[in-house]
């Protein structure tokens, strides 16, 4: 019997393809927009989590505590001293994955008369790439070489000075005994992050020139880590705060990205974006309920008739919800679909917020100029159960009502679609 | 507890004191004139050693300067070898340095200055610190003092054009010889942030003038600046073309 109102049911549902496409389109728009909004808000926020590893924190860091404290200011006489023989024991740890260290410079770039003040970062080159990682990221020439003389400069900030690839600047800072230094340096290449502070502030140098400019031979202000992934930074930043222990460096200290300011706020923001996705659902599912019921209530009188041939209340509820059911699925299918076509056009195009983030007077740290929505296979099996699943609970409330009517009455209603 | 409370309380009021406008009274006037003509010098030869001091950090370098006023200063490195050769020009309208780690000048334009990369000052400020205080200051003369075992008059000095650096400063004059012996640089706050002793004071054919200057940053634990002059002379014939932008570079690297 149940077999039967189910295919039944599966016959009712082309029997009108108008009602049937309305309201499987009611579903779709709900499941659309239900994971579109879930990959638009996990790419915007695996961006500041990307960009806050790769250009800040790694997933653990070590440098002086009075660097740490001070580091807003970029400190420039705190340092990491004999930073590489600590660097090759953090590297052997079975926890790390990829180690890197900098040292960061706040100087004047000079040129034809023009200054601006901007932010050095020492890097190793091949260490970088697993951090910054800007080899993929250069808009002009090329990334770092073998000279200590060259430098990778942001584009906005190029933009700023007017310079290309071949230029020369001349970088000019006091180092750490007070003097006044510079070196000139050429442009090998220009990158864009897409983050405003980094591509509109800052320039890239070899370690060993940044050494040089601050007269800090073998020291750097940090060694930032990686672990195989974000979970498993705690562990790593335990084993090298028992390093540490070992060698009695105590004016060091190690900071995983849990412990960052910056973690606590995207920890808030998430919950936010969770109300967010939690509020879209809400209309969603009002869309999908609304047009579930009047498509029930509109065949009371073909209801009615049904009931008069003998169908019994619990059938007749079965048959209502299996349509709903199978709606459901079409529509959710459908939205699923549309809803990841168009979140991987996103991906792909990326929305361009420069001109918003241009008019702010207080720049959000760690943000993309472009936000490109993040698709996740959970999303679409999430946003699949959500479009179908709420089909059938919006069905059941108004088919139990309908069940309920007198045959008589139901046929005395008039309602009917031909 | 309550003691507390009640300084806390006094700390505006005894800001308060300090910005009070001061009036310039025929006492004040006279002294500053005295020191004025003491201090200023039509050009000058030096030659220094600056040591800063920061933190653990103790910095030391050698150098010597041509000055004209306040108004034009020639300033070349001697050591350590790192610094060596740094020349800085420093003209009304703009500021030059050339580097020679770089073999590069480097311009600031528009008045910009910037610290040569001491901690808390250089001898530029020294030269300027008694020009035209009665112009830019109101002053009057809170008491006289003894400091450093030398009978003083202690100024307070009030800006008179509002967002200068240190509106507030109290100045102990030597009664004798008209040398500021120590200085105390307030903000608009009250708070103390600088605090500048002269010490080894010498006589010269028309003034007296101390040859050795500290000075001390409130604001930050363990940082200060020493100056000392090895050797001083005033009103010395300034060699031909010493500020033309063009000196500054080297003629083994422009050649």
């Amino acid at each position: 019997m149940t077999r039967a109102i189910v295919l039944l049911a599966w016959r009712n549902i082309w029997r009108n393809g108008r009602r049937t496409a309305i309201t499987s389109l009611a579903v779709a728009f709900g499941t659309t927009a239900f994971l579109f909004v879930q990959s638009y808000l996990n790419g915007i926020n695996a961006g500041f989590r990307e960009n806050l590893i790769g250009s800040e924190t790694g997933h653990a860091r070590i440098a002086a505590r009075e660097y740490l404290r001070l580091e807003r200011v970029l400190p420039k006489e705190h340092l990491l001293w004999d930073y590489s023989r600590l660097a090759r024991a953090v590297a052997s740890l079975p926890t790390v994955r990829h180690i890197t260290s900098r040292i960061k410079i706040r100087l004047m770039l000079s040129r034809d008369g023009m200054n601006e003040p901007c932010v050095a970062i020492g890097i190793d080159p091949d260490g970088e790439k697993n951090f910054l990682g800007l080899p993929g990221r250069m808009k002009a020439g090329r990334y770092l070489g073998a000279s200590d003389r060259e430098m990778i400069i942001g584009e906005l900030l190029a933009a700023r000075l007017g310079v290309r690839t071949g230029d020369a600047l001349l970088a000019v800072t006091s180092d750490i005994n007070a003097g006044t230094y510079g070196l000139e340096f050429r442009v090998a290449g220009i990158f864009a992050t897409g983050v405003r502070a980094m591509d509109g502030n800052v320039f890239c140098i070899s370690l060993a020139a940044a050494q040089e400019l601050l007269d800090c031979r073998g020291a750097v202000h940090e060694i930032l880590l990686l672990a195989a992934d974000a979970d498993q930074a705690p562990a790593a930043a335990a084993a090298v705060k028992k390093i540490l222990a070992r060698r009695g460096l105590q004016y060091l200290a190690v900071v995983t990205l849990q412990e960052h300011w910056m973690s606590r706020y995207m920890v808030l923001a998430e919950k936010i974006m969770n109300v967010i996705v939690v509020l879209l659902m809400l209309v969603a599912a009002s869309v999908i309920a609304n047009t579930m019921r009047m498509s029930i209530m509109e065949r009371t009188h073909e209801i009615g008739v049904i009931q008069s041939l003998g169908l019994r209340a619990g059938a007749l509820r079965l048959l209502i919800v299996s349509e709903a059911f199978f709606i459901g699925l079409i529509g959710a299918a459908a939205g699923c679909c549309l809803g990841a076509a168009l979140s991987l056009v996103a991906q792909h195009a990326g929305f361009d917020v420069s001109r918003m983030l241009e008019r702010m007077d207080a720049p959000i740290p760690f943000m993309s100029t472009i936000l490109r929505p993040r698709l996740s296979p959970a999303f679409v099996v999430e946003a699949f159960f959500f479009g179908a699943g709420f089909a059938v609970l919006a069905a059941i409330r108004p088919a139990g009502r309908v069940s309920r009517m007198e045959p008589a009455a139901a046929l005395r209603s008039g309602l009917q679609v031909r | 507890m309550g003691f507390i409370v009640r300084w806390l309380r006094l700390m505006p009021l005894a800001g308060l004191a300090l910005l009070a406008p001061a009036q310039e009274r025929g006492a004040a006037a006279p002294i500053l004139e005295r020191l004025e003509r003491n201090m200023s010098f039509r050009t000058a030869y030096v030659e220094a050693e600056v040591v800063i001091t920061a933190k653990n950090r103790v910095s030391a370098k050698t150098f010597f300067a041509y000055l004209e006023g306040t108004e034009r200063t020639w300033v070349e490195y001697v050591s350590p070898a790192r610094d060596r050769g740094l020349r800085v020009l420093r003209t009304a309208d703009d500021l030059r340095i050339y580097l020679p780690s770089a073999r590069k000048v480097m311009k600031i334009r528009n008045g910009r200055r910037q610290r040569r990369g001491y901690a808390d000052f250089s001898f530029d400020d020294v030269a300027e610190l008694a020009v035209d205080l009665r112009g830019q200051f109101a002053s009057d003369e809170l008491a006289a003092e003894m400091f450093a075992g030398r009978p003083c008059h202690l100024l307070r000095l009030v800006a008179k054009v509002p967002g200068r650096t240190y509106p507030l400063r109290k100045m102990w004059v030597d009664a004798e010889t008209a040398v500021c012996l120590r200085i105390q640089f307030f903000t608009r706050s009250g708070t103390l942030a600088r605090e500048l002793t002269a010490a080894d004071v010498r006589p010269f054919a028309t003034r007296f003038y101390p040859t050795r200057f500290v000075m001390v940053d409130r604001l930050r634990k363990g940082a200060q600046t020493e100056i000392v002059l090895k050797k001083i002379v005033f009103d010395v014939e300034l060699p031909p073309g010493i500020f033309d932008a063009a000196n500054l570079i080297p003629a083994a690297v422009s050649g």
